[in-house]
């Protein structure tokens, strides 16, 4: 696993665990938006070592790293082709999760991410920042674990565009 | 199909994905107080549901590779009913409420 992966998850957690008793929006916040940069890092480094490679020029593989933009991952990871892999399939389900999460986050005022007046209207929870970054380090293990073909067809996937 | 009903269909579906994955009737019903399912909207403007779990007192807490599981059985319930909208599943305990975040409206 990558070490700059690693060391988000790491940090996610740290800002989980602050303020100790009521936790305040921001640490939760942070802690969330790290955890889903931890796994949207993790897809890119896939995607640019497997179609560049790990020891080509910065010039080379960070374009590569970079072409990846969040709406394109959450789509390209839906595809029929890449769902029918049942690792492939929780990835795409973790990350929707935690892209909404991170939506939240960074961008929401509201008080959780599924805020509804009647039906969900308590404050985020500090278990709740937890139970997401579990889900983060999941999805990097999946990643982790996918064999050299699937993480191949995974990168071409994210990567390439359908011509209309 | 009528969009209540098309609703109503995906939260039958959406409930029993979710309680099995809790385990059999009785299992889920010890662990779980209640499940509330509305439509609404997602971050990017997309039809979606939202799922939230409240938990009885004292239950262990969940992980969340269990998250994902509950996550996962729901999205596929719903592909089998050829509704595309994404559950977004939360877990709640009344044990959480002693670590919740301050709520964020601004001061008047």
């Amino acid at each position: 696993m990558w070490h700059l992966v690693v060391h988000q998850l790491e940090n996610a957690r740290k800002m989980a665990e602050l303020d100790r008793g009521r936790p305040r929006q921001a640490s939760l916040r942070r802690a969330v938006s790290t955890a889903y940069y931890a796994v949207f890092q993790a897809l890119c480094e896939t995607c640019a070592s497997e179609l560049v490679g790990r020891r080509k020029s910065w010039q080379t593989f960070t374009p590569i790293f970079r072409a990846l933009d969040h709406n394109r991952l959450a789509q390209g990871l839906k595809h029929r082709s890449l769902v029918a892999i049942p690792a492939l399939e929780r990835l795409a389900d973790a990350f929707d999760r935690l892209q909404a999460a991170r939506e939240w986050a960074d961008y929401n005022p509201e008080p959780r991410p599924d805020f509804d007046e009647i039906r969900n209207p308590k404050p985020f929870a500090r278990h709740e920042a937890r139970l997401l970054i579990e889900l983060a380090e999941d999805a990097v293990k999946t990643i982790d674990l996918l064999d050299g073909e699937t993480r191949l067809n995974l990168a071409a996937r994210l990567l390439a565009k359908t011509r209309k | 199909m009528s969009q209540t009903r098309k609703d109503a269909q995906a939260e039958a579906a959406v409930r029993s994905a979710v309680l099995t994955t809790f385990g059999s009737g009785a299992v889920a019903e010890s662990v779980i107080e209640r499940i509330d399912i509305w439509p609404g909207e997602n971050h990017a403007g997309d039809p979606a549901l939202f799922v939230a779990i409240f938990l009885k007192p004292e239950q262990p807490r969940m992980s969340g590779a269990r998250l994902l599981d509950v996550t996962v059985a729901a999205s596929k319930a719903l592909r089998e009913i050829d509704d595309d909208r994404f559950p977004y599943v939360s877990v709640q305990a009344p044990e959480d409420d002693s670590e919740r975040a301050e709520d964020t409206r601004p001061a008047a």
